[in-house]
């Protein structure tokens, strides 16, 4: 492993924040849980980071302070520059974040991205050379040099990742605690730090049609009794059952 | 093009059919790299007419996703397309790859077709509810195809792997300990049958009844993400999420509402059918077949019935 640095003393999470809703994404909110845990085990500062409109920066940025963020940064986009923002762009922004943040631990969601379903992190930690442990379960030791983690993909892995490292925990394990009222007052007396970014120009992916799915045909056909549904078995299993 | 198709992790060799079709509409000839730790030696694999080399890959034991990622980085340089197969496995290494490579990436790929030079690739996107066709700019796509990808039948023919094995420097990502755990992913992925039991399992104390059943078709048990949040059953059951999903013959499921991420790993389940006290379920809208009724009278009830020879 590489020589003992001086830790950076933080973590930062990235949540996914919706305009739709107003609120951060559900599985954002085990992410965070998950990063909040590692600040009160490891007595880390934590960062809270969004990429959202401008006209939610306030919004997202509450609910992170309410959840236990002791800073927050907001990366501002246009709106016409949300449907353009494809992972690419997605990840560029948040490579300036990470840069910006010097954080040892980086936190991203498994469905950051709409476009590639759980890649986020991977990708992000790919193109700036970090290390990415993913279904991450339990970390175990962190110092400024490494991060020893509990992954599950199939089996039970330890590992240990030259730091900084990018991680994906398994949200389930991770579920949200109810945010309590006084969280809520105090977030609401703090400010983040915003600052505008624009899409790149440049992209990988370029959305062509948004359509009805072309799902295979269902019977949806409703039984009436236990026998019925005896029979459907068996037919399926090829009468062996 | 020249397209490699990647299928790694322990039910690898399930997914070459779905790779060999999605890659059909890029070039009539692919190469496929397989990594299964559990396979030793030389392997042959059933694969389709245009899948016309392959190779194996072996490391040691405790080969971190890094060093799987090098390897098939190596083998990379000389295509232009890279198909990995819908593993969890997969959906550590493929993203890594694809971002040291500044490439296109899409996962859950459902369709992939040309338009000219153009590659469009589609996948599910707002929890399933719609489809988006995605142009690929730029560099070398990288696709994560959805398990039961559609396919027409193709000839088949074995195919014999050259081994290959993993090596360099461990830098950066070490692996400390392995734990073998329950290889439940891999025997739901191969099973012909499943039972997926939910939350209504959960609410009605039935879990035991759906095992009972389970046993008597021979079938293997999946879960919604509030079993294994309830800590009934263990994440290797889960079923839905990124690299976790099935296509068996039949999928019976119990006491499941339908949350769309579950409905996605099961949607490739040739029969699907589904008992829930609920007839407004969403999962029955999805289902060929569905019960409305009472888990603790329906179950007791198909058992005996499927009892008798």
């Amino acid at each position: 492993m590489a020589q003992e640095k001086r830790a950076s003393g933080c973590v930062l999470v990235f949540a996914k924040f919706l305009s739709s809703e107003g609120c951060l994404d559900e599985q954002a909110l085990s992410t965070v849980e998950f990063s909040r845990a590692l600040k009160e085990r490891f007595g880390l500062k934590l960062v809270g980071a969004v990429v959202v409109e401008e006209a939610f920066a306030s919004l997202a940025a509450r609910e992170l302070f309410a959840r236990g963020a002791d800073e927050v940064r907001v990366y501002a986009i246009p709106t016409e520059a949300v449907r353009r923002c494809d992972l690419w762009g997605m990840a560029r922004i948040m490579q300036r974040a990470v840069s910006e943040a010097g954080c040892d631990l980086v936190v991203v969601g498994e469905r950051s991205s709409d476009t590639s379903f759980g890649c986020l992190g991977g990708y992000l930690a790919g193109m700036m050379g970090l290390r990415y442990i993913r279904y991450v379960v339990e970390v175990l030791e962190v110092s400024g040099s490494s991060v020893k983690a509990v992954s599950q993909p199939e089996e039970r892995i330890v590992m240990e990742a030259e730091a900084p490292v990018v991680l994906s925990p398994l949200s389930e394990l991770y579920p949200p605690k109810p945010v309590h009222a006084r969280s809520k007052i105090e977030a609401a007396r703090k400010r983040p730090s915003v600052v505008r970014v624009e899409a790149p120009d440049e992209r990988r992916l370029a959305l062509k049609t948004i359509r009805r799915p072309e799902h295979r045909r269902r019977a949806l056909a409703e039984l009436t009794g236990v026998s019925e549904l005896a029979d459907v078995i068996r037919r399926a299993l090829g009468g062996s059952a | 093009m020249r397209v490699l198709l990647v299928a790694l992790g322990r039910s690898s060799r399930v997914s070459v059919l779905d790779l060999a079709t999605a890659s059909l509409a890029l070039s009539r000839r692919a190469h496929l790299l397989l990594y299964d730790p559990e396979v030793v030696g030389e392997a042959v694999v059933e694969a389709p007419e245009n899948v016309e080399k392959g190779w194996i890959l072996h490391a040691d034991e405790g080969a971190s996703p890094l060093l799987v990622k090098e390897a098939v980085r190596r083998i990379a340089e000389d295509f232009d397309a890279l198909l990995f197969n819908d593993s969890p496995l997969s959906f550590w290494v493929a993203p890594l790859l694809a971002g040291e490579l500044a490439s296109p990436l899409v996962t859950d790929v459902v369709r992939v077709r040309r338009e000219g030079e153009a590659i469009i690739v589609t996948r599910p996107i707002a929890k399933e509810t719609l489809w988006a066709d995605y142009e690929l700019i730029g560099g070398k796509p990288v696709l994560v195809v959805r398990r039961g990808f559609e396919a027409p039948e193709l000839p088949r023919r074995v195919l014999r792997l050259e081994a290959l094995y993993a090596s360099g420097a461990r830098e950066g990502l070490r692996v400390l300990e392995v734990r073998k755990a329950d290889t439940g992913l891999a025997r739901l992925e191969l099973a012909n049958v499943v039972v997926g039991v939910g939350d209504g399992v959960r609410q009605s104390g039935t879990l035991y009844l759906a095992e009972r059943l389970a046993r008597l078709l021979g079938a293997e048990v999946a879960c919604t993400e509030p079993l294994v949040k309830s800590g009934l059953m263990d994440r290797s059951r889960l079923v839905g999420i990124s690299g976790r999903r099935i296509a068996p013959r039949l999928y019976l499921a119990l006491g499941v509402s339908g949350s769309l991420y579950h409905l996605a790993g099961v949607a490739s389940a040739r029969i699907i059918a589904s008992v829930n006290k609920d007839r407004s379920a969403l999962i029955n809208s999805y289902a060929d077949y569905f019960y409305v009724g009472d888990l603790r009278e329906v179950l007791p009830a198909l058992i005996e019935r499927l009892s008798q020879a």
